[in-house]
């Protein structure tokens, strides 16, 4: 059961309204290695973890990005919050407009519509896990790339910490991976 | 959207005691017996609690579905939105 | 489980905590030391960090247009 919370996770700011790269946030709203991928894969890879600590981190993590989900929307919402039809189209984005206006929407920058296919759950704790790790790395280099794209600092505080994130939560898969990998050496033992 | 100063750093309080709250929350998943951290995490949840009825009691809702009760009109649908707020 | 501290603490430079490793390590098997709670950032500084943790703490320094990624 979710409940939310009228409040995002921290302040967001920008410092001025920049068209292009709202087009370039959109790859952590709907992109292969965004938030809602992130979200979606650890909630969906809870139901066959077999201890109480994968079950809970899952969880618990993938309620975060989807807290980190509503963040990059907000950047997006407010990156585009007053742009005119001029800009748009001098930043390359009037197709994009044709079809949406200003709606942020699950895409990665090219136009690809978000899929299932961007995640796994195999149903195999160890390699789930293992997955996660992996989604957590891409996460944090994606945010490093986007980071490289824009000179807004107040912009550039809110990537640092979802970048920061993407630190710990690989810490605590790490952890929960060592947890997995006692859980099967144990049930080997007759 | 504005908001007054007096409730932008009654919510950036908020925002902190949580986040403090959401960190150790992850970090007992893996260590389920570190007792200093169950402990902060008990007082930073104490504190979070006080500052969230604190902020409803003077600008309303932050939670729905039963977490708190409403005055009328239903102040759930109320302005601001977080993605509008100009921090 | 029963832990040790890594050997190579006590040869490590001052900025480095103690980490544990688990007892028995495999081939095949990837391994995230573990960090046992002691200091935290205040909560204001948490938030602006990213974490509660310092020694968790590594912010990316390359950022801004022109900013080099270390791979090329």
């Amino acid at each position: 059961m979710w409940v939310y919370e009228k409040k995002l996770e921290i302040p967001v700011r920008v410092s001025i309204p920049d068209v292009r790269m709202a087009a370039r946030l959109i790859t952590q709203y709907g992109g292969p290695d965004g938030e809602l991928s992130a979200a979606m894969r650890y909630l969906t890879q809870r139901y066959t973890m077999p201890t109480g600590m994968t079950r809970g981190l899952l969880t618990d993590i993938g309620t975060e990005e989807l807290a980190h989900l509503e963040i990059i929307a907000t950047m997006v919402y407010k990156l585009l919050d007053g742009a005119t039809i001029e800009q748009i189209k001098a930043a390359g984005l009037d197709l994009q407009y044709a079809v949406r206006d200003k709606a942020v929407f699950f895409q990665s920058p090219t136009g690809e519509p978000w899929t299932a296919a961007y995640i796994q759950s195999l149903g195999d704790p160890i390699a789930d896990v293992h997955e996660d790790m992996a989604a957590e790395q891409k996460a944090r280099a994606v945010y490093e790339q986007l980071m490289r794209l824009t000179d807004d600092a107040d912009l550039i505080q809110g990537l640092q910490f979802l970048r920061e994130r993407e630190v710990v939560h690989f810490q605590r898969f790490g952890e929960a991976l060592d947890n997995l990998q006692e859980f099967v050496e144990r049930k080997k033992v007759y | 959207m504005t908001i007054p100063p007096e409730q932008m750093a009654l919510l950036r309080r908020i925002q902190e005691t949580q986040f403090v709250a959401v960190d150790l929350n992850l970090y007992l998943d893996t260590h389920p017996d570190d007792q200093k951290a169950l402990c902060d995490y008990n007082g930073a949840s104490l504190q979070l609690q006080a500052l969230m009825q604190e902020y409803e009691q003077c600008y309303g809702p932050l939670m729905h579905f039963g977490q708190e009760a409403s005055r009328l009109p239903w102040a759930w649908i109320e302005d601001p939105w977080p993605w509008d707020i100009r921090y | 489980m029963v832990r040790r501290v890594a050997g190579e603490a006590a040869m490590a430079p001052p900025e480095c905590v103690p980490k544990l490793l688990p007892c028995h390590i495999r081939l095949a098997e990837a391994y995230v030391p573990y960090k046992v709670y002691t200091v935290a950032f205040s909560p204001a500084e948490a938030l602006c960090a990213g974490t509660v943790f310092p020694d968790l703490y590594r912010p990316y320094a390359a950022c801004g247009e022109g900013g080099v990624s270390p791979w090329r």
